[in-house]
């Protein structure tokens, strides 16, 4: 059976492209990533935005003779583990991470070797000295907070964002560079506004002829602080596979195709149909096709209806509603966008369905919502899109009297999962869908009521969680695979804190010392972890 | 002396084919795969007078010999012959439309080559030659040449003694019910690239009477496949 990654951070960045299904729209967002432009790529869990950054990444590598653009790939996944007594932790932790990841890549490339004055300004450093020990001793300070909250950290080895700013054109003239591209990934916190503003006025700040900012985040960070404009400041890509495209099995296929054995293959080919009705249930999420199809191996219509029935009536949820555990402040907003969807959105367009599929026309997906509908409901879309409940198709649509609204396509899984045997039924909807149907929901819908009457104070909400308590929680909450929680189980690292905790060593002790596989289950258990605490 | 020794690893390989009789359900596999040579003397007569018929014959006999490598635990054989199959199987379609290399190939004269066979562009699988002899199955193409590619390399594997090729074999003539299991899945992906293969190199061209005689075997496979059902006049489903 094959292994699968769910994850990018599973795959080192050399392999990337070993994996890599281009679809025109992959294409075009790398592309423009790879521009001048400063980028901001959206897209919920699981869609492929690491993935498009480190392709992105490894592609400006191999056209640095020409281009002389210096790729720089840093990831803020750990920002849900700051807990020192620093009021401004989070700026200076990104601006020290930036710093770190441009001088090791400039090593790494080979661009630097005596070490240019300019350099020591990045590093924290007065100059004439040259190492980066400071700010990697600063980074993992800040970092392992989390054992010790509310200790405090010597910041003042930072440079503040003008100087990083001259200091990055002074190294780019030094060492001949036209640019450099920042690739920062899981830039944003979803339920820290905080971090969001922050993160958002640095990525302004940051711009200059030499610097490039692109940044991946969730559908759903809108605090973009006060200088940062989207749109203006930065283009926005939305990362989703159009399902109604007439290459959308195939594409789907081969991302299958590149991490399946010969085995898995055969099933797929002989079973054409089932595996379209799962490519089309994870409607362009290659993380829920992998899932999936790895829960279904055999491919054949009783493993194909009974996963589209358990996974996208339960699974999907767990996710969704292991939040508002998480998030207390949420819990409302939260459950009521579990209530909204499978109470009124998924039963009322599985009956428009049966009507439209029965006299032979068009299918739908798709729900519209009133622009001037609460904001409280807007948060609560909001969240479904994170999770991939819900997938923005487009703003600025008029429905029925001219009203104008948003756009959302409703995860055909959950659509599928209402069926009676998916593996029958499914193909057609998913073949004849069209986004000119759609249900409507307008400014005071009844559905809305049960949130919008509590009468929540949006901004009131407490930022954040409690992290003991999250750390606390037993290996069952991290997406991981069976056998890499069975290595955990082995390994008697049964909560969330122990295995963050675990050193290298310590994870290496189960079986399959030294091999590839240690180090890639090691990747799989932080990398889930980190993505757990985050949300 | 040397005979004795010799003896000695019979007795071994009898044990190992003992051993494949008592497990009953695995015994089902191997028979399946044993019964699928059969398969290849019906897509045999899609060949009739035509100059690559030797190649598949040879091919068909490197089958068996994997079927037998199989059958006494010779698991790297067993893989070694399946990919020496596919490899002259899939060349002699590639070989049919280009009937000049089959004459030199007969000769001595000319080599199969796996990257030519496996081309993206002009191999067995390609859209290419697949459209020329059965425009309607062009769609299938990208999957059943991502198979092929995959399948090839994971026999290349025993051929080249890569790490993972070894596996849990211990380096003793015994059985393994995993190893078994997992040969003959393999071997039921290399039936089903050759089917695919000959259907759309020459199920158009052949004869109602030889049609007739291979509906059965290949409805099973292709039999979704509304281009397939409609050669055999029937309709589709939907």
């Amino acid at each position: 059976m094959s292994d699968f990654f769910y994850r990018t951070e599973d795959i080192g960045p050399k392999d990337v492209l070993n994996y890599f299904v281009e679809t025109e729209e992959d294409r075009s967002a790398i592309n423009q990533i790879k521009s001048r432009t400063p980028t901001v790529l959206v897209g919920s869990r699981g869609v492929g935005k690491s993935f498009l950054m480190r392709v992105a990444e490894q592609e400006l590598a191999a056209e640095y003779a020409e281009q002389k653009v210096v790729p720089v790939y840093v990831t803020f996944v750990t920002s849900s583990l700051l807990r020192s007594g620093d009021p401004d932790q989070f700026r200076h932790w990104m601006i020290a991470r930036i710093c770190r990841a441009v001088l090791r890549k400039v090593r790494k490339m080979g661009l630097l070797s005596s070490t240019p004055s300019s350099v020591n300004i990045l590093a924290g450093l007065p100059a004439g000295h040259a190492d980066t020990d400071g700010l990697a001793e600063l980074i993992r300070s800040y970092e392992e907070s989390w054992k010790t909250p509310g200790q405090n950290v010597d910041a003042s080895g930072i440079p503040d964002i003008e100087e990083v700013k001259e200091a990055l054109e002074d190294l780019a003239e030094e060492l001949g560079v036209n640019r450099f591209a920042l690739l920062m990934d899981e830039a944003a916190h979803i339920f820290l506004p905080t971090q969001q503003r922050q993160f958002f006025t640095l990525f302004r700040d940051l711009r200059s002829h030499c610097v490039t900012c692109n940044a991946a985040v969730y559908p759903g960070v809108t605090s973009y602080g006060d200088t940062f404009q989207p749109t203006h400041d930065a283009t926005m890509v939305s990362l989703n596979r159009d399902i109604n495209d007439a290459g959308y099995v195939g594409s789907m296929r081969q991302i299958v195709e590149k991490q399946a054995d010969s085995t898995l293959l055969k099933r797929i080919t002989k079973n054409g149909q089932n595996f379209s009705v799962l490519a089309y249930a994870s409607t362009g999420n290659p993380r829920l096709l992998l899932k999936t199809v790895s829960d279904a191996p055999n491919i054949n219509s009783t493993e194909v209806n009974s996963v589209v029935r358990e996974f996208y009536r339960g699974g999907i949820w767990t996710e969704h509603s292991a939040l508002s555990e998480k998030y207390v402040g949420h819990k409302a907003i939260i459950d009521w966008g579990r209530d909204f969807i499978e109470d009124i959105v998924l039963p009322e367009l599985k009956q428009k369905n049966d009507g439209y599929l029965e006299r032979e026309k068009n299918s739908t997906s798709y729900i519209w919502i009133h622009r001037d509908a609460p904001e409280i409901i807007k948060e609560g879309l909001r969240i479904l899109c994170y999770t991939g409940i819900l997938t923005e198709h487009s703003g600025g649509i008029r429905a029925t009297r001219s009203e104008v609204g948003r756009r959302y396509t409703v995860n055909l899984g959950c659509l599928f999962a209402q069926e009676a045997t998916p593996s029958t039924t499914s193909f057609n909807i998913a073949r004849s869908l069209t986004p000119k149907r759609m249900s409507e929901y307008g400014v005071n819908h009844s559905a809305f009521a049960p949130l919008a009457d509590l009468g929540l104070d949006l901004s009131a909400i407490q930022e954040g969680f409690n992290l003991e308590e999250q750390l606390g929680k037993p290996n069952t909450v991290l997406d991981i695979t069976v056998w890499q929680r069975s290595k955990l189980d082995e390994l008697e690292l049964n909560t969330v804190g122990s295995v963050l905790a675990a050193t290298e060593a310590e994870l290496k002790e189960a079986h399959y010392v030294g091999d590839v596989r240690a180090r890639r289950m090691r990747n799989a258990a932080i990398a889930s972890v980190l993505e757990y605490l985050s949300g | 002396m040397v005979v004795a020794h010799y003896n000695k690893l019979l007795t071994l390989s009898e044990a190992a084919l003992n051993s494949l009789s008592e497990d009953l359900e695995r015994l089902e596999i191997f028979t399946s795969a044993h019964n699928q040579a059969a398969d290849l003397d019906q897509l045999n007569k899609l060949l009739v007078n035509r100059v690559e018929k030797p190649m598949f014959e040879l091919a068909r006999l490197e089958y068996q010999q994997a079927v037998f490598s199989a059958s006494i635990a010779q698991y790297r054989q067993a893989h070694k012959g399946l990919r020496l199959f596919l490899e002259l199987t899939l060349c002699s379609v590639l070989f049919s439309a280009h009937e000049i290399d089959s004459y030199l190939w007969l000769r001595g004269k000319k080599d199969s080559s796996w990257k030519s066979i496996n081309c993206v562009n002009s191999g067995v699988f390609s859209k290419h030659f697949v459209g020329a002899f059965f425009e309607e199955l062009t769609d299938y193409c990208d999957q059943y040449q991502s198979l092929a590619a995959k399948l090839y390399r994971e026999c290349s594997e025993f051929v080249h003694g890569n790490r993972q090729s070894f596996g849990d074999m211990n380096h003793q003539i015994s059985y393994s019910a995993d190893s078994l299991e997992v040969w003959a899945d393999r071997a039921d992906t290399a039936q089903l690239l050759v089917k695919f293969a000959f259907v759309s190199r020459y199920l158009k061209n052949a004869s109602t009477e030889t049609r007739n005689e291979l509906e059965v075997m290949l409805l099973e496979d292709f039999g979704t496949l509304s281009a397939v059902q409609s050669i055999f006049g029937e309709e589709p489903d939907e």
